[in-house]
């Protein structure tokens, strides 16, 4: 049994990708992509000062597309009672969803970064240790969206929720804690995190996924 | 499998009561479980699922209590569940979301997974489109998806809720052939409101009631608590007073009703009661 | 008649989702907080101070609005009503501006309280006329950027799959934001700034300065009542066509099942 459960847990996230590959791994990382190349031209258009300042407007919007991304695969699941009726249950399916959600993330952050760091256009730039920024950002809003879903009983709702948790993030605390990116994502993290174990929880009661379920239909 | 309900009871928040001192043996074989909506078949099926937990009472699984987590999670390995409203992934196909399910069911051998799926959507008859994505089906072909996910695993407990819902007649006679082969060591709970799929299908059969059990026994056991109580009317105005109507035909002179009652409407003819005469004396009561 | 008593019903519905009341709310007090540093308009008797709200309130809480309401034009179909919708001798495009008011209404309640308990705030600090200019600004300003926000989410939600519209529609939004809330200035040194520009509207009925920041409105040209007008007419506009063609997607895509 205790062999069995390395290879299940990875046979249920390789199954849980074809669910969530789309808005839960492509965009993020396209979206990473996307914004390097946007980064990249308006450095050579427009110069590198110039590029510098402008990137503390679009490199934000790598963090909410991981959020809305993880908002659209984590919640509205037509099977949520199906999930509730096999061994693995509800609460291992989203924690898989999440996780993978959250690897994506990282990936496109720092696909986003690498380029704009290596063309010195990302704004308080003090070396690899600024990928913390929007690593940590992405990882965040996963969390953020795997925490609301699980405890809101509506995606509106909980959309409104990510998109205040990427304003808060990206309008008033960021700017605050510019030069110190360890700092700027240690307290956010960890609120996350909190949140998140709160979800695990939650989650733990197919019952209560399987009510928020029929109510956010 | 053999599962005993003791005792069971099921309450939520600020409703009725769901399911109230279930006292049952579901023997392993085709069961039917019928009654009036809000009766707590679904509770019922969702506690036997693991999805919700009895407020009191316990339910037994070859004498192993569902209480414990193990022996639920246990349990769910050999269960196949089809829930009413079920909507297959749209973006997968029949082939992939089977899979999908095997793998959640602990199905450990991906070749197994495969093989099994293959099967399955050819009992269906899906094979033909295998590979196309589930979003262009119709609803009959995606309740067969959702029928063929809940045979992966070769579960020992089948609960079916509302099967052929939705059907054409064509898929309803298809899906209760299916489940004809099915019985056997298994234990099959058919929850439906076509008490003709009842008929049928199974030997035993279920009746709850505002959360309580009415009858449970042999088909023809409640086929006889209308027996010398179904009686046909001559063309009438209108229903008979204190008679539960079965059925109605127009004819020009007037309508003949098919009702059951304890005394018979005046120049009303007996008739041999079916298993929908039988579950009327029992619920309208 | 029947529109409001149709929007009365969808307000029902997003009423009774206690989340959301939270979630909005947070979202004002949070535009309220952009405030923080300068003069809170509750506690002062210039309107400018409550015109820089209202554009906070037009600008940060709309980005919920475009991510949250792609359901709303393709929901019915989803939910098997929109055949039962569409049996009925309404407009569709009417149907769909209902529900939308219906929703909308419940989600910028907060935003319209508070925008009025800081026009009491300034009644008290001797601007009598505040509680109506916070009433106007919200119907001018705040209201219309709302609605803009739900029609471009609405859209992308029956355009697109559902989990590329909430990201699509977001960034349609601050894609509109940039190109009409930005204008650049020239700096001394020979360079360009971006500054926040203000609403036309409040330009021109408050005396707000074309941009936000008030040591750079010299180098921006004021916004004539034309341009005020436009503005508030084009989005309505602009809306009402991206919910008309929201509704049409909807249920053209759930006819073809």
């Amino acid at each position: 049994m205790s062999r069995m459960l390395p290879r299940m847990a990875l046979a249920l996230a390789t199954v849980q990708l074809t669910r969530v590959r789309g808005a839960g791994v492509a965009l993020p990382v396209a979206i990473g992509v996307l914004i390097a190349c946007v980064g990249a031209s308006a450095s050579a258009i427009a110069g590198v000062p110039w590029a510098r300042v402008a990137s503390v407007a679009f490199v934000p919007l790598h963090s909410l597309a991981v959020g809305i991304g993880a908002l659209s695969v984590l919640s509205g699941d037509a099977l949520v009672e199906l999930h509730g009726s096999t061994p693995f249950g509800v609460r291992a399916v989203q924690t898989a969803r999440g996780a993978l959600l959250a690897l994506a993330g990282t990936v496109g952050a720092l696909a986003m970064f690498a380029p704009l760091h290596a063309l010195g256009v990302v704004y308080g730039d003090i070396g690899w240790a600024s990928a913390l920024s929007p690593v940590c950002g992405a990882v965040v809003l996963a969390l953020t969206a795997y925490a609301v879903v699980a405890i809101m009983e509506s995606p509106r709702a909980a959309a409104f929720f990510v998109v205040l948790a990427w304003v808060v993030l990206s309008f008033f605390w960021d700017p605050n804690l510019a030069g110190d990116p360890v700092l700027q994502r240690a307290v956010p993290m960890a609120l996350a995190l909190a949140a998140a174990a709160g979800a695990w929880l939650s989650l733990g009661s197919p019952e209560r996924a399987c009510a928020k379920a029929v109510g956010a239909r | 499998m053999f599962i005993s309900l003791e005792h069971l009871g099921k309450d939520f928040r600020k409703k009725p009561r769901a399911l109230d001192d279930l006292t049952l043996d579901l023997p392993s074989g085709m069961i039917g479980l019928v009654g009036p909506n809000g009766a707590g078949k679904t509770t019922l099926m969702r506690i036997l699922c693991g999805i919700a937990a009895p407020t009191r009472g316990r339910v037994l699984a070859d004498g192993h209590d569902l209480s414990d987590a193990r022996t639920r999670r246990a349990l769910k390995r050999t269960l196949g569940y089809l829930p009413q409203d079920i909507e297959p992934y749209p973006n997968l196909t029949p082939l992939e979301f089977l899979e999908y399910m095997g793998v959640l069911k602990g199905m450990d051998d991906a070749r197994e997974r495969r093989r099994q799926a293959g099967e399955l959507l050819e009992r269906v008859g899906l094979s033909d489109v295998s590979r196309r994505r589930i979003g262009g089906f119709s609803g009959g072909m995606r309740r067969r998806v959702g029928i063929a996910q809940a045979l992966m695993g070769d579960p020992r407990l089948l609960v079916v809720d509302e099967p052929t819902a939705g059907l054409d007649p064509e898929e309803r006679m298809r899906f209760r052939a299916l489940l004809a082969s099915l019985g056997g060591e298994r234990t099959v709970i058919l929850s439906t409101h076509i008490l003709d799929d009842v008929a049928q299908t199974c030997p035993y059969v279920c009746v709850l009631r505002g959360g309580r059990l009415c009858y449970d026994g042999a088909v023809a056991g409640l086929v006889n608590a209308a027996r010398g109580r179904t009686w046909v009317t001559p063309p009438l105005p209108a229903p008979p007073a204190g008679a539960v109507v079965a059925n109605a035909a127009a004819t020009p002179e007037g309508t003949r009703y098919r009702v059951v009652a304890d005394v018979p409407p005046a120049g009303a003819q007996p008739a041999e009661p079916t298993l929908e005469d039988g579950y009327l004396a029992l619920v309208a009561r | 008649m029947r529109f409001l008593r149709m929007a009365l019903a969808h307000a029902r519905i997003a009423a009774r989702q206690r989340a959301l009341w939270a979630a909005s709310a947070a979202l004002c007090l949070l535009s309220l907080a952009v405030m923080v540093n300068g003069n809170m308009p509750y506690e002062s008797g210039d309107v400018i101070d409550l015109a820089f709200f209202a554009q906070m309130l037009a600008m940060l809480p709309p980005v919920a609005y475009a991510a949250a309401c792609v359901d709303l034009a393709s929901s019915p179909v989803r939910l098997g009503i929109g055949e039962v919708e569409e049996a009925a001798p309404v407009a569709p495009a009417v149907l769909a501006a209902a529900r939308v008011a219906g929703a909308l209404a419940v989600v910028l309640l907060p935003s319209l309280a508070l925008l009025l308990c800081c026009g009491f705030g300034q009644l008290a600090h001797g601007n009598f006329l505040g509680p109506l200019q916070a009433l106007v600004m919200f119907a001018l300003v705040v209201a219309p950027a709302a609605l803009l926000a739900a029609a471009f989410s609405a859209f992308a939600g029956a355009a697109l799959p559902r989990a590329f519209a909430r990201f699509a529609s977001v960034a349609a939004w601050l894609a509109a934001l940039a190109l009409t809330s930005f204008v650049g200035v020239p700096t001394p040194g020979g360079g360009m700034r971006f500054e926040i520009a203000s609403d036309p509207a409040l330009q021109t009925l408050f005396g707000l300065p074309p941009v936000l920041n008030e040591n750079a409105a010299w180098a921006a040209v004021p916004a004539s009542p034309l341009a005020a007008f436009a503005s508030v007419a084009g989005r309505v506009a602009i809306a009402v066509a991206l919910l008309a063609a929201a509704g049409s997607l909807s249920r053209a895509r759930g006819g073809r099942r």
